[in-house]
């Protein structure tokens, strides 16, 4: 495991959008039986989601982003870097970084990547902006996480639809030499990759006729080749065994006993995870010390540990706190951060108005085919 | 980890209030010790004390005193 200490870099603000679409657990009963979703809504702690049928996870970012202009008072031109987080990127191609530089209106002279990870994602997210200003000396950074999980879902999978929503959300980040460091503590383990993946869409496994056929799969799900494959149990297993030494290891490295954390911000997996990776670090359920900001929401992947700040601890803007932030999961990934939170801007969540976008690039006259093809069926 | 600390994971684990469990139950007498806390209980002791308990072997307990049993040496 790597520790790692920034110096010099501050939060300044965060804010959260999600689609205006809500999907509730009696929709959600329709499908898979009252009986079911009453015994998976006890589990995962989620009565609803935010869902996008049209959004993508630039337009969530993109309303979250201007937002965050809009209270901070910041100039687009006053950007250094933009980091992107998401797995659900707009297009294969090119990084939605760069749309997003472009809708934004941000000047041309900015840095801005994308960054593959999801429930990890927000947590490295933060380590890779902060480094980069701390070593370069950026005065401003533009952090995005968000995914748009439930569109990556086969609809009658019933482990991963209750269980995912939609959100995009935007953290402004400040070089600031009086700041606090921010401790992180990180991890990856590629072995645990087989358990939760997407088989089909990248060079390994090209799109081809039979990938798009949505068909029972051994393990007794319905999906395609093109939907999140997901082992639960072995998600449960790996989060067990991985975050409580990550959160013991953090807390010696900034110096921390166990009591001196306000809040334990874990990504929001679900209830039940987060009750059970509570029981191993022995944070007592009933001190309010571990923070559970799902239930309206969902998990929403790389965007959840914003959302539950947002949903559960507007105290910070006005109260300097002791945040441990963690992240885990897919990859396996995992990567966790100390902060002695001075307050923050935060606010209300956007609400995005689910409609199609027209797409970036899909005018374009060179798409067009010479001979429309004839399509079978 | 004493008994008592055990007993008060167990409460948690069936999101029973602190006290609740004195280890003379039978677990058929507890109506939240269904497959999802075994999944918890299997969970719990492998982050607790690095054992990774059978399935099997727990769904055949019959009470607190066997789930004891089953992490011997890792409780007093």
């Amino acid at each position: 495991m790597t520790s790692v200490r920034v110096e010099g870099v501050k939060i300044i603000g965060l804010v959260n959008a999600i689609p205006d679409r809500i999907r509730t657990w009696e929709d959600d009963a329709k499908q898979f039986g009252v009986e079911e979703m009453q015994r998976v809504v006890k589990n995962t702690g989620v009565s609803k989601r935010s869902v996008a049928d049209h959004l993508c996870t630039s337009d969530l970012c993109h309303a979250a982003a201007e937002r965050l202009f809009e209270k901070l008072g910041w100039a687009k031109d006053s950007i250094d870097v933009v980091v992107m987080v998401t797995q659900t990127p707009d297009y294969p191609s090119p990084a939605t970084a760069c749309l997003l530089q472009n809708r934004l209106g941000l000047p041309v002279t900015v840095a801005a990547f994308d960054v593959n990870l999801g429930c990890s994602g927000y947590t490295y997210g933060l380590w890779i902006a902060a480094s980069l200003m701390a070593a370069g000396k950026l005065k401003r950074c533009l952090l995005l996480a968000g995914d748009v999980v439930s569109r990556a879902a086969s609809p009658m999978d019933r482990a991963v639809v209750p269980l995912f929503g939609d959100a995009g959300s935007a953290t402004a980040l400040e070089l600031s030499p009086d700041a606090p460091p921010m401790v992180f503590e990180m991890g990856t383990n590629g072995a645990g990759g087989m358990f939760l993946h997407t088989l089909a869409g990248a060079a390994k496994h090209p799109i081809t006729a039979v990938d798009l056929i949505a068909g029972e799969r051994k393990d007794g799900i319905t999906r395609s080749n093109q939907h999140t494959y997901m082992n639960g149990a072995e998600v449960l297993t790996f989060a067990m065994v991985a975050v409580p030494p990550m959160i013991e290891a953090l807390r010696t490295a900034v110096g921390w006993t166990a009591a001196d954390v306000d809040y334990y911000v874990f990504h929001q997996a679900s209830r039940f995870m987060l009750k059970n990776i509570g029981r191993i670090l022995r944070i007592p359920g009933t001190s309010q010390q571990l923070v559970i900001g799902l239930e309206g929401y969902g998990n929403t992947s790389s965007a959840s540990i914003p959302m539950a700040i947002n949903d559960q601890l507007m105290e910070l803007t006005t109260t300097k706190r002791k945040l441990v932030l963690a992240g885990f999961g897919i990859g396996w990934s995992w990567c966790a951060v100390a902060i002695d939170l001075d307050p923050i801007m935060l606010t209300e969540m956007v609400r995005v108005p689910d409609e199609p976008h027209p797409g970036d690039f899909e005018h374009l006259k060179d798409h067009e085919f010479v001979t429309p093809p004839v399509l079978p069926g | 980890m004493t008994r008592t600390e055990f007993y008060a994971t167990l409460d948690d684990i069936l999101e029973l209030a602190p006290g609740t469990i004195t280890g003379a139950e039978q677990l058929s007498s507890l109506p939240t010790w269904d497959s999802l806390a075994i999944v918890s209980y299997i969970a719990t002791c492998n982050g607790l004390f690095g054992i990774v308990l059978k399935g099997d072997r727990v769904k055949e307990t019959k009470s607190v005193e066997d789930l004891v049993t089953l992490v011997a040496g890792h409780v007093e």
